[in-house]
Protein backbone atom coordinates (compact mmCIF):
# COMPACT_ATOMS: atom_id res chain seq x y z
CA UNK A 1 0.00 0.00 0.00
CA UNK A 2 2.80 2.42 0.99
CA UNK A 3 4.63 1.71 -2.26
CA UNK A 4 1.43 2.30 -4.25
CA UNK A 5 1.03 5.70 -2.58
CA UNK A 6 4.64 6.63 -3.31
CA UNK A 7 4.11 5.69 -6.96
CA UNK A 8 0.99 7.89 -7.08
CA UNK A 9 2.94 10.81 -5.56
CA UNK A 10 5.73 10.42 -8.09
CA UNK A 11 3.22 10.33 -10.97
CA UNK A 12 1.49 13.44 -9.53
CA UNK A 13 4.83 15.24 -9.27
CA UNK A 14 5.69 14.47 -12.90
CA UNK A 15 2.19 15.51 -14.04
CA UNK A 16 2.49 18.84 -12.19
CA UNK A 17 5.93 19.38 -13.65
CA UNK A 18 4.59 18.82 -17.16
CA UNK A 19 1.64 21.17 -16.60
CA UNK A 20 4.00 23.95 -15.48
CA UNK A 21 5.57 24.33 -18.87
CA UNK A 22 9.28 24.39 -19.68
CA UNK A 23 10.08 27.78 -18.11
CA UNK A 24 8.47 27.10 -14.73
CA UNK A 25 9.63 23.47 -14.67
CA UNK A 26 13.18 24.69 -15.19
CA UNK A 27 12.70 27.36 -12.51
CA UNK A 28 11.32 24.82 -10.03
CA UNK A 29 14.05 22.26 -10.71
CA UNK A 30 16.72 24.96 -10.35
CA UNK A 31 15.08 26.08 -7.10
CA UNK A 32 15.11 22.54 -5.69
CA UNK A 33 18.75 21.97 -6.70
CA UNK A 34 19.75 25.35 -5.25
CA UNK A 35 17.92 24.61 -1.98
CA UNK A 36 19.65 21.24 -1.66
CA UNK A 37 23.02 22.81 -2.43
CA UNK A 38 22.47 25.50 0.23
CA UNK A 39 21.41 22.78 2.68
CA UNK A 40 24.58 20.81 1.88
CA UNK A 41 26.76 23.87 2.41
CA UNK A 42 25.06 24.83 5.66
CA UNK A 43 25.78 21.41 7.16
CA UNK A 44 29.07 21.84 9.07
CA UNK A 45 31.63 19.06 9.25
CA UNK A 46 32.19 19.13 13.00
CA UNK A 47 29.53 20.73 15.19
CA UNK A 48 25.93 19.50 14.93
CA UNK A 49 23.51 21.67 12.92
CA UNK A 50 20.16 21.50 14.67
CA UNK A 51 18.79 24.48 12.76
CA UNK A 52 18.53 22.69 9.42
CA UNK A 53 16.99 19.64 11.11
CA UNK A 54 14.36 21.87 12.75
CA UNK A 55 13.67 23.52 9.40
CA UNK A 56 12.91 20.13 7.81
CA UNK A 57 10.70 19.15 10.75
CA UNK A 58 8.79 22.45 10.37
CA UNK A 59 8.44 21.82 6.63
CA UNK A 60 7.05 18.30 7.14
CA UNK A 61 4.75 19.49 9.92
CA UNK A 62 3.42 22.22 7.64
CA UNK A 63 2.77 19.69 4.88
CA UNK A 64 0.99 17.35 7.29
CA UNK A 65 -1.26 20.06 8.70
CA UNK A 66 -2.13 21.61 5.36
CA UNK A 67 -2.65 18.58 3.15
CA UNK A 68 -6.23 17.98 2.05
CA UNK A 69 -6.19 14.22 1.53
CA UNK A 70 -6.32 12.99 5.13
CA UNK A 71 -9.87 11.71 4.71
CA UNK A 72 -8.96 9.92 1.48
CA UNK A 73 -5.92 8.23 3.03
CA UNK A 74 -8.01 7.08 6.00
CA UNK A 75 -10.59 5.72 3.59
CA UNK A 76 -8.27 3.64 1.44
CA UNK A 77 -5.65 2.61 3.98
CA UNK A 78 -6.22 0.65 7.17
CA UNK A 79 -2.96 2.04 8.53
CA UNK A 80 -2.76 5.67 7.40
CA UNK A 81 0.06 6.18 9.88
CA UNK A 82 2.43 4.07 7.72
CA UNK A 83 1.41 5.95 4.57
CA UNK A 84 2.39 9.25 6.20
CA UNK A 85 5.68 7.83 7.53
CA UNK A 86 6.66 6.42 4.14
CA UNK A 87 5.85 9.69 2.33
CA UNK A 88 7.63 11.96 4.78
CA UNK A 89 10.52 9.49 5.07
CA UNK A 90 10.90 9.54 1.29
CA UNK A 91 10.86 13.33 1.35
CA UNK A 92 13.45 13.52 4.15
CA UNK A 93 15.66 10.80 2.68
CA UNK A 94 17.60 13.16 0.44
CA UNK A 95 18.35 15.46 3.40
CA UNK A 96 19.46 12.52 5.54
CA UNK A 97 21.71 11.36 2.71
CA UNK A 98 23.29 14.80 2.28
CA UNK A 99 23.85 15.03 6.03
CA UNK A 100 25.66 11.69 5.98
CA UNK A 101 28.12 13.14 3.49
CA UNK A 102 28.89 15.96 5.95
CA UNK A 103 29.05 13.69 9.01
CA UNK A 104 25.82 15.05 10.42
CA UNK A 105 24.22 11.63 10.79
CA UNK A 106 23.37 12.13 14.47
CA UNK A 107 21.24 15.26 14.03
CA UNK A 108 19.54 13.85 10.99
CA UNK A 109 18.67 10.60 12.74
CA UNK A 110 16.60 12.76 15.07
CA UNK A 111 14.36 13.31 12.05
CA UNK A 112 13.07 9.75 12.20
CA UNK A 113 11.29 10.03 15.60
CA UNK A 114 10.14 13.54 14.59
CA UNK A 115 8.53 12.18 11.40
CA UNK A 116 6.94 9.34 13.35
CA UNK A 117 5.44 11.83 15.83
CA UNK A 118 4.14 14.16 13.11
CA UNK A 119 2.49 11.20 11.35
CA UNK A 120 0.56 10.46 14.53
CA UNK A 121 -1.11 13.90 14.58
CA UNK A 122 -4.77 13.51 13.82
CA UNK A 123 -5.54 16.52 11.64
CA UNK A 124 -9.28 15.99 11.87
CA UNK A 125 -9.05 17.18 15.48
CA UNK A 126 -7.11 20.29 14.50
CA UNK A 127 -9.33 20.91 11.49
CA UNK A 128 -8.18 22.84 8.45
CA UNK A 129 -11.60 23.78 7.18
CA UNK A 130 -12.28 26.80 9.39
CA UNK A 131 -11.18 30.27 8.43
CA UNK A 132 -7.51 30.89 9.23
CA UNK A 133 -6.08 33.22 11.83
CA UNK A 134 -4.56 35.83 9.52
CA UNK A 135 -7.55 35.73 7.16
CA UNK A 136 -9.76 37.22 9.88
CA UNK A 137 -7.86 40.50 9.82
CA UNK A 138 -8.19 41.06 6.08
CA UNK A 139 -11.31 42.93 4.85
CA UNK A 140 -13.93 40.85 3.01
CA UNK A 141 -13.42 42.96 -0.12
CA UNK A 142 -9.83 41.67 -0.37
CA UNK A 143 -10.87 38.08 -0.98
CA UNK A 144 -7.74 37.48 -3.10
CA UNK A 145 -5.47 37.86 -0.08
CA UNK A 146 -7.88 36.17 2.31
CA UNK A 147 -8.00 33.13 0.08
CA UNK A 148 -4.31 33.28 -0.83
CA UNK A 149 -3.04 33.50 2.73
CA UNK A 150 -5.24 30.55 3.67
CA UNK A 151 -3.98 28.49 0.75
CA UNK A 152 -0.34 29.11 1.71
CA UNK A 153 -1.12 28.03 5.27
CA UNK A 154 1.57 28.83 7.80
CA UNK A 155 4.05 29.95 5.22
CA UNK A 156 3.43 33.71 5.24
CA UNK A 157 3.34 34.06 9.07
CA UNK A 158 6.50 31.92 9.11
CA UNK A 159 8.18 34.23 6.57
CA UNK A 160 7.17 37.31 8.58
CA UNK A 161 8.77 35.75 11.66
CA UNK A 162 11.92 34.93 9.67
CA UNK A 163 11.97 38.51 8.35
CA UNK A 164 11.95 39.89 11.90
CA UNK A 165 14.53 37.42 13.21
CA UNK A 166 16.89 37.95 10.27
CA UNK A 167 16.60 41.75 10.39
CA UNK A 168 20.21 42.22 11.65
CA UNK A 169 21.51 40.71 8.39
CA UNK A 170 21.80 43.26 5.58
CA UNK A 171 18.97 43.02 3.00
CA UNK A 172 17.60 39.80 4.55
CA UNK A 173 14.30 41.38 5.70
CA UNK A 174 13.70 43.06 2.37
CA UNK A 175 14.39 39.82 0.50
CA UNK A 176 11.82 38.09 2.69
CA UNK A 177 9.27 40.84 1.94
CA UNK A 178 10.08 40.30 -1.72
CA UNK A 179 9.37 36.56 -1.33
CA UNK A 180 5.98 37.37 0.27
CA UNK A 181 5.15 39.68 -2.64
CA UNK A 182 6.30 37.03 -5.14
CA UNK A 183 4.04 34.48 -3.41
CA UNK A 184 1.10 36.84 -3.81
CA UNK A 185 1.32 36.63 -7.64
CA UNK A 186 -0.64 33.38 -7.47
CA UNK A 187 -3.41 35.14 -5.47
CA UNK A 188 -4.38 36.96 -8.65
CA UNK A 189 -4.93 33.92 -10.85
CA UNK A 190 -8.46 33.10 -9.76
CA UNK A 191 -11.23 35.09 -11.41
CA UNK A 192 -14.20 35.87 -9.17
CA UNK A 193 -17.86 35.80 -10.16
CA UNK A 194 -19.65 38.71 -11.85
CA UNK A 195 -21.76 39.20 -8.74
CA UNK A 196 -18.66 39.68 -6.60
CA UNK A 197 -17.33 42.41 -8.90
CA UNK A 198 -20.72 44.08 -9.17
CA UNK A 199 -21.06 44.04 -5.37
CA UNK A 200 -18.56 46.94 -5.27
CA UNK A 201 -21.10 49.05 -7.22
CA UNK A 202 -18.33 51.22 -8.68
CA UNK A 203 -17.43 52.21 -12.24
CA UNK A 204 -14.46 50.36 -13.76
CA UNK A 205 -11.75 52.93 -13.03
CA UNK A 206 -12.85 53.56 -9.44
CA UNK A 207 -13.15 49.83 -8.91
CA UNK A 208 -9.54 49.27 -10.02
CA UNK A 209 -8.31 52.17 -7.91
CA UNK A 210 -10.13 50.99 -4.80
CA UNK A 211 -9.00 47.41 -5.32
CA UNK A 212 -5.36 48.49 -5.71
CA UNK A 213 -5.61 50.67 -2.59
CA UNK A 214 -6.98 47.83 -0.45
CA UNK A 215 -4.36 45.39 -1.74
CA UNK A 216 -1.44 47.77 -1.20
CA UNK A 217 -2.66 48.52 2.32
CA UNK A 218 -3.09 44.83 3.15
CA UNK A 219 0.41 44.00 1.89
CA UNK A 220 2.05 46.90 3.71
CA UNK A 221 0.29 46.02 6.97
CA UNK A 222 1.37 42.42 6.48
CA UNK A 223 5.07 43.30 6.10
CA UNK A 224 5.03 46.26 8.52
CA UNK A 225 6.70 44.36 11.40
CA UNK A 226 9.47 43.23 9.04
CA UNK A 227 9.95 46.77 7.68
CA UNK A 228 10.12 48.19 11.22
CA UNK A 229 12.69 45.55 12.22
CA UNK A 230 14.73 46.40 9.12
CA UNK A 231 14.52 50.13 9.95
CA UNK A 232 15.72 49.52 13.52
CA UNK A 233 18.94 47.90 12.29
CA UNK A 234 19.48 49.91 9.11
CA UNK A 235 17.95 53.33 9.84
CA UNK A 236 20.79 54.99 7.90
CA UNK A 237 19.54 53.22 4.76
CA UNK A 238 15.91 54.32 5.16
CA UNK A 239 15.74 55.27 1.48
CA UNK A 240 16.29 51.61 0.57
CA UNK A 241 13.15 50.57 2.45
CA UNK A 242 11.20 53.43 0.91
CA UNK A 243 12.32 52.50 -2.62
CA UNK A 244 11.34 48.90 -1.89
CA UNK A 245 7.85 49.98 -0.77
CA UNK A 246 7.48 51.98 -4.00
CA UNK A 247 8.57 48.93 -6.01
CA UNK A 248 5.95 46.84 -4.17
CA UNK A 249 3.15 49.38 -4.79
CA UNK A 250 3.87 49.45 -8.54
CA UNK A 251 3.96 45.67 -8.67
CA UNK A 252 0.69 45.24 -6.74
CA UNK A 253 -1.02 47.78 -9.01
CA UNK A 254 0.33 45.79 -11.95
CA UNK A 255 -0.97 42.49 -10.47
CA UNK A 256 -4.47 43.96 -10.03
CA UNK A 257 -4.55 45.46 -13.52
CA UNK A 258 -3.25 42.26 -15.13
CA UNK A 259 -5.88 40.19 -13.31
CA UNK A 260 -8.77 42.25 -14.63
CA UNK A 261 -7.23 42.61 -18.10
CA UNK A 262 -7.91 38.90 -18.64
CA UNK A 263 -10.72 38.39 -16.12
CA UNK A 264 -13.49 35.96 -17.01
CA UNK A 265 -16.32 34.84 -14.73
CA UNK A 266 -14.99 32.07 -12.49
CA UNK A 267 -11.98 31.26 -14.66
CA UNK A 268 -8.42 30.65 -13.51
CA UNK A 269 -5.90 32.49 -15.65
CA UNK A 270 -2.19 31.91 -15.12
CA UNK A 271 -0.97 33.67 -18.26
CA UNK A 272 -0.25 36.95 -16.48
CA UNK A 273 1.75 35.33 -13.69
CA UNK A 274 4.78 34.79 -15.93
CA UNK A 275 5.05 38.51 -16.83
CA UNK A 276 4.41 39.50 -13.22
CA UNK A 277 7.18 37.13 -12.09
CA UNK A 278 9.62 38.61 -14.59
CA UNK A 279 8.68 42.08 -13.34
CA UNK A 280 9.40 40.97 -9.78
CA UNK A 281 12.90 39.79 -10.75
CA UNK A 282 13.54 43.44 -11.68
CA UNK A 283 14.56 44.06 -8.07
CA UNK A 284 17.71 42.01 -8.70
CA UNK A 285 18.19 42.58 -12.44
CA UNK A 286 17.76 46.35 -12.93
CA UNK A 287 17.08 46.29 -16.69
CA UNK A 288 13.86 44.38 -15.93
CA UNK A 289 12.66 47.15 -13.59
CA UNK A 290 10.45 48.96 -16.18
CA UNK A 291 8.44 45.77 -16.87
CA UNK A 292 5.90 46.27 -14.03
CA UNK A 293 5.31 49.88 -15.17
CA UNK A 294 4.83 48.84 -18.82
CA UNK A 295 2.58 45.99 -17.63
CA UNK A 296 0.57 48.37 -15.48
CA UNK A 297 -0.05 50.89 -18.26
CA UNK A 298 -0.87 48.23 -20.85
CA UNK A 299 -3.13 46.16 -18.59
CA UNK A 300 -4.90 49.11 -16.98
CA UNK A 301 -6.44 50.04 -20.34
CA UNK A 302 -7.36 46.44 -21.06
CA UNK A 303 -8.81 46.00 -17.56
CA UNK A 304 -11.05 49.08 -17.75
CA UNK A 305 -12.27 47.90 -21.14
CA UNK A 306 -12.91 44.36 -19.85
CA UNK A 307 -14.81 45.60 -16.79
CA UNK A 308 -16.81 48.25 -18.61
CA UNK A 309 -19.56 45.87 -19.77
CA UNK A 310 -20.09 44.77 -16.18
CA UNK A 311 -19.70 48.05 -14.35
CA UNK A 312 -20.79 50.67 -16.86
CA UNK A 313 -24.17 51.11 -15.22
CA UNK A 314 -22.50 52.32 -12.02
CA UNK A 315 -21.10 55.40 -13.77
CA UNK B 1 -43.99 46.20 -15.74
CA UNK B 2 -41.14 44.25 -17.31
CA UNK B 3 -41.20 44.50 -21.07
CA UNK B 4 -38.98 42.85 -23.64
CA UNK B 5 -39.32 43.91 -27.25
CA UNK B 6 -37.85 42.38 -30.39
CA UNK B 7 -35.19 40.40 -28.54
CA UNK B 8 -32.81 38.38 -30.71
CA UNK B 9 -29.95 36.29 -29.40
CA UNK B 10 -27.77 33.93 -31.40
CA UNK B 11 -24.70 31.82 -30.72
CA UNK B 12 -22.89 32.07 -34.04
CA UNK B 13 -25.38 30.98 -36.67
CA UNK B 14 -27.67 29.29 -34.13
CA UNK B 15 -30.57 31.61 -33.30
CA UNK B 16 -31.73 30.89 -29.73
CA UNK B 17 -34.16 33.75 -29.05
CA UNK B 18 -36.12 34.90 -32.08
CA UNK B 19 -37.75 38.33 -32.08
CA UNK B 20 -39.17 37.77 -28.61
CA UNK B 21 -41.79 40.12 -27.20
CA UNK B 22 -42.70 39.51 -23.58
CA UNK B 23 -44.51 41.51 -20.92
CA UNK B 24 -44.55 40.55 -17.27
CA UNK B 25 -46.62 41.95 -14.50
CA UNK B 26 -44.73 43.17 -11.43
CA UNK B 27 -45.13 41.72 -7.92
CA UNK B 28 -45.76 38.13 -9.04
CA UNK B 29 -43.85 34.89 -9.40
CA UNK B 30 -43.54 33.95 -13.06
CA UNK B 31 -42.52 30.46 -14.11
CA UNK B 32 -40.54 29.97 -17.28
CA UNK B 33 -40.60 26.50 -18.76
CA UNK B 34 -39.33 24.98 -21.94
CA UNK B 35 -37.70 21.83 -23.18
CA UNK B 36 -33.96 21.35 -23.07
CA UNK B 37 -32.22 23.92 -25.29
CA UNK B 38 -35.26 26.13 -25.64
CA UNK B 39 -33.29 29.19 -24.45
CA UNK B 40 -34.51 29.67 -20.85
CA UNK B 41 -31.05 30.31 -19.42
CA UNK B 42 -30.09 32.46 -22.40
CA UNK B 43 -33.18 34.59 -21.87
CA UNK B 44 -32.47 35.05 -18.16
CA UNK B 45 -28.81 35.82 -18.84
CA UNK B 46 -29.74 38.52 -21.33
CA UNK B 47 -32.15 40.03 -18.80
CA UNK B 48 -29.45 40.13 -16.12
CA UNK B 49 -26.92 41.68 -18.50
CA UNK B 50 -24.59 38.67 -18.70
CA UNK B 51 -25.38 38.21 -22.39
CA UNK B 52 -25.63 41.03 -24.86
CA UNK B 53 -28.52 40.55 -27.30
CA UNK B 54 -28.00 41.16 -31.02
CA UNK B 55 -31.17 43.22 -31.10
CA UNK B 56 -34.06 44.25 -28.88
CA UNK B 57 -34.74 46.16 -25.71
CA UNK B 58 -35.21 45.03 -22.12
CA UNK B 59 -37.04 47.50 -19.89
CA UNK B 60 -38.15 47.70 -16.31
CA UNK B 61 -40.68 50.38 -15.39
CA UNK B 62 -40.06 51.98 -18.78
CA UNK B 63 -36.28 52.22 -18.38
CA UNK B 64 -33.40 50.01 -19.44
CA UNK B 65 -32.49 47.20 -17.04
CA UNK B 66 -29.49 48.01 -14.84
CA UNK B 67 -27.61 45.84 -12.34
CA UNK B 68 -29.23 47.87 -9.56
CA UNK B 69 -32.70 46.52 -10.26
CA UNK B 70 -32.02 42.90 -11.13
CA UNK B 71 -30.19 39.94 -9.61
CA UNK B 72 -29.82 36.40 -10.87
CA UNK B 73 -29.15 33.01 -9.34
CA UNK B 74 -27.34 30.88 -11.87
CA UNK B 75 -27.86 27.13 -12.20
CA UNK B 76 -24.38 26.49 -10.85
CA UNK B 77 -23.28 29.55 -8.91
CA UNK B 78 -19.55 30.18 -8.84
CA UNK B 79 -17.75 30.97 -5.62
CA UNK B 80 -14.26 32.21 -4.87
CA UNK B 81 -12.04 29.54 -3.32
CA UNK B 82 -10.70 30.01 0.18
CA UNK B 83 -13.33 32.34 1.64
CA UNK B 84 -16.07 31.52 4.13
CA UNK B 85 -19.81 31.82 3.67
CA UNK B 86 -20.01 34.82 6.02
CA UNK B 87 -17.19 36.57 4.15
CA UNK B 88 -18.97 35.98 0.85
CA UNK B 89 -22.16 37.53 2.22
CA UNK B 90 -20.21 40.52 3.57
CA UNK B 91 -19.39 41.47 -0.02
CA UNK B 92 -23.00 42.20 -0.86
CA UNK B 93 -24.57 45.43 0.25
CA UNK B 94 -28.17 45.34 1.38
CA UNK B 95 -30.27 48.44 0.67
CA UNK B 96 -30.33 50.89 3.55
CA UNK B 97 -34.00 50.39 4.40
CA UNK B 98 -33.88 46.59 4.64
CA UNK B 99 -33.01 44.53 7.68
CA UNK B 100 -30.53 41.77 6.92
CA UNK B 101 -28.75 39.72 9.56
CA UNK B 102 -26.58 37.14 7.82
CA UNK B 103 -26.54 34.70 10.72
CA UNK B 104 -30.36 34.49 10.80
CA UNK B 105 -30.44 33.53 7.13
CA UNK B 106 -27.58 31.07 7.51
CA UNK B 107 -29.38 29.44 10.43
CA UNK B 108 -32.66 29.34 8.47
CA UNK B 109 -31.04 27.40 5.62
CA UNK B 110 -28.63 25.45 7.91
CA UNK B 111 -25.54 26.80 6.17
CA UNK B 112 -22.30 26.78 8.24
CA UNK B 113 -21.19 30.37 7.67
CA UNK B 114 -17.73 30.03 9.26
CA UNK B 115 -16.72 27.10 7.06
CA UNK B 116 -14.78 27.65 3.85
CA UNK B 117 -17.09 27.52 0.82
CA UNK B 118 -14.72 24.95 -0.74
CA UNK B 119 -16.12 22.40 1.72
CA UNK B 120 -19.79 23.12 0.98
CA UNK B 121 -22.03 20.62 -0.77
CA UNK B 122 -23.83 21.61 -3.99
CA UNK B 123 -27.01 22.32 -2.04
CA UNK B 124 -25.20 24.49 0.51
CA UNK B 125 -23.57 26.53 -2.26
CA UNK B 126 -26.93 27.11 -3.88
CA UNK B 127 -28.43 28.18 -0.57
CA UNK B 128 -25.55 30.58 0.07
CA UNK B 129 -25.99 32.13 -3.38
CA UNK B 130 -29.70 32.49 -2.66
CA UNK B 131 -29.01 34.24 0.64
CA UNK B 132 -26.69 36.62 -1.24
CA UNK B 133 -29.51 37.43 -3.66
CA UNK B 134 -31.93 37.96 -0.79
CA UNK B 135 -29.43 40.35 0.79
CA UNK B 136 -29.23 42.42 -2.40
CA UNK B 137 -33.03 42.70 -2.29
CA UNK B 138 -33.34 43.91 -5.88
CA UNK B 139 -36.83 44.48 -7.32
CA UNK B 140 -36.47 41.76 -9.99
CA UNK B 141 -35.05 38.36 -9.05
CA UNK B 142 -34.20 35.74 -11.67
CA UNK B 143 -33.78 32.18 -10.45
CA UNK B 144 -32.42 29.58 -12.86
CA UNK B 145 -33.25 26.12 -11.54
CA UNK B 146 -33.14 27.15 -7.85
CA UNK B 147 -34.47 23.80 -6.61
CA UNK B 148 -31.67 21.75 -8.20
CA UNK B 149 -29.55 20.16 -5.48
CA UNK B 150 -31.71 21.43 -2.63
CA UNK B 151 -32.87 19.03 0.07
CA UNK B 152 -36.55 18.63 0.86
CA UNK B 153 -36.50 20.95 3.87
CA UNK B 154 -34.58 23.71 2.07
CA UNK B 155 -36.96 23.50 -0.91
CA UNK B 156 -39.89 24.15 1.45
CA UNK B 157 -38.06 27.04 3.08
CA UNK B 158 -37.18 28.51 -0.32
CA UNK B 159 -40.81 28.31 -1.43
CA UNK B 160 -41.87 30.23 1.68
CA UNK B 161 -39.09 32.80 1.24
CA UNK B 162 -40.10 33.43 -2.39
CA UNK B 163 -43.74 33.92 -1.42
CA UNK B 164 -42.67 36.39 1.27
CA UNK B 165 -40.44 38.29 -1.17
CA UNK B 166 -43.33 38.64 -3.61
CA UNK B 167 -45.59 39.91 -0.86
CA UNK B 168 -42.97 42.64 -0.30
CA UNK B 169 -43.22 43.75 -3.92
CA UNK B 170 -40.43 41.81 -5.62
CA UNK B 171 -40.95 40.24 -9.04
CA UNK B 172 -39.55 36.75 -9.43
CA UNK B 173 -38.92 34.82 -12.64
CA UNK B 174 -38.10 31.21 -12.03
CA UNK B 175 -37.18 28.29 -14.29
CA UNK B 176 -37.41 24.65 -13.41
CA UNK B 177 -37.25 21.29 -15.13
CA UNK B 178 -39.81 19.99 -12.68
CA UNK B 179 -43.17 21.44 -13.62
CA UNK B 180 -44.77 20.51 -10.29
CA UNK B 181 -42.46 22.82 -8.37
CA UNK B 182 -43.72 25.75 -10.43
CA UNK B 183 -47.44 25.03 -10.49
CA UNK B 184 -47.72 25.35 -6.71
CA UNK B 185 -45.64 28.51 -6.59
CA UNK B 186 -46.19 30.70 -9.65
CA UNK B 187 -49.07 32.85 -10.76
CA UNK B 188 -48.32 32.43 -14.46
CA UNK B 189 -46.26 29.91 -16.32
CA UNK B 190 -44.70 31.00 -19.61
CA UNK B 191 -43.80 28.35 -22.14
CA UNK B 192 -40.72 29.13 -24.21
CA UNK B 193 -40.59 27.22 -27.48
CA UNK B 194 -38.22 27.73 -30.41
CA UNK B 195 -37.04 31.06 -29.03
CA UNK B 196 -40.44 32.66 -28.47
CA UNK B 197 -43.05 32.62 -25.72
CA UNK B 198 -45.50 30.16 -27.25
CA UNK B 199 -48.08 30.10 -24.42
CA UNK B 200 -48.87 31.76 -21.12
CA UNK B 201 -50.78 29.63 -18.64
CA UNK B 202 -52.50 30.27 -15.40
CA UNK B 203 -50.49 28.09 -13.00
CA UNK B 204 -53.66 26.38 -11.78
CA UNK B 205 -54.22 24.82 -15.23
CA UNK B 206 -51.58 22.17 -14.63
CA UNK B 207 -53.37 19.58 -16.79
CA UNK B 208 -53.46 21.95 -19.75
CA UNK B 209 -49.81 22.91 -19.24
CA UNK B 210 -48.84 19.28 -19.08
CA UNK B 211 -50.77 18.45 -22.20
CA UNK B 212 -49.43 21.37 -24.22
CA UNK B 213 -45.80 20.98 -23.29
CA UNK B 214 -45.43 17.25 -23.14
CA UNK B 215 -47.90 15.91 -25.73
CA UNK B 216 -45.49 16.29 -28.63
CA UNK B 217 -42.51 15.16 -26.57
CA UNK B 218 -44.28 12.07 -25.24
CA UNK B 219 -45.23 10.99 -28.74
CA UNK B 220 -41.62 11.23 -29.86
CA UNK B 221 -40.37 9.33 -26.81
CA UNK B 222 -42.94 6.55 -27.34
CA UNK B 223 -41.75 6.13 -30.91
CA UNK B 224 -38.09 5.95 -29.88
CA UNK B 225 -38.80 3.41 -27.12
CA UNK B 226 -40.79 1.33 -29.59
CA UNK B 227 -37.72 1.16 -31.78
CA UNK B 228 -35.39 0.22 -28.91
CA UNK B 229 -37.48 -2.27 -26.91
Amino acid sequence: MQLAFLKIRWAQFLRELKSLGLFYAFLLTSGIVAALWIFYQVQGKTEPRYGSMLFIVALILSIHLNRKDHRFIRLVSEQPYFVYISEYGFLAFVFIFLSFLKSQAFTMFLLIPAIATISLINVRVIGNTKSGFMGRFIPASNYEWKSGIRSTGWFIPFLILCGILLAPLPFASLVICWIILALSISFYEQGESREMIQSFMLPARKFLLQKTGIHVLTFLLCILPVLIANFVFFSDKWWLGLSFVLFCIINIASFVASKYAVWQHGQINKSQSVLNSIGMIGLFIPFLLPIPIVNLVRNYRKATHNLRTLLNDFN
Amino acid sequence: MISINGLNIAYGSHQVIVDLNWELQEGLIHGLVGLNGSGKTTLLQSMSGILKPQAGSLNFRGEKFTPQNISMLETEPYFYKGITGVEYLHLFKSPGNTRFIAQEWLDLFSVPGDELIDNYSTGMRKKLALIGICKLSRPVILLDEPFNGLDLESSRILTSVLKKLVSKGHTIIITSHILETLTGLCTYIHYLRNGVIANVFNAEDSALIDKTIFAELDAGIEKKIEGIL
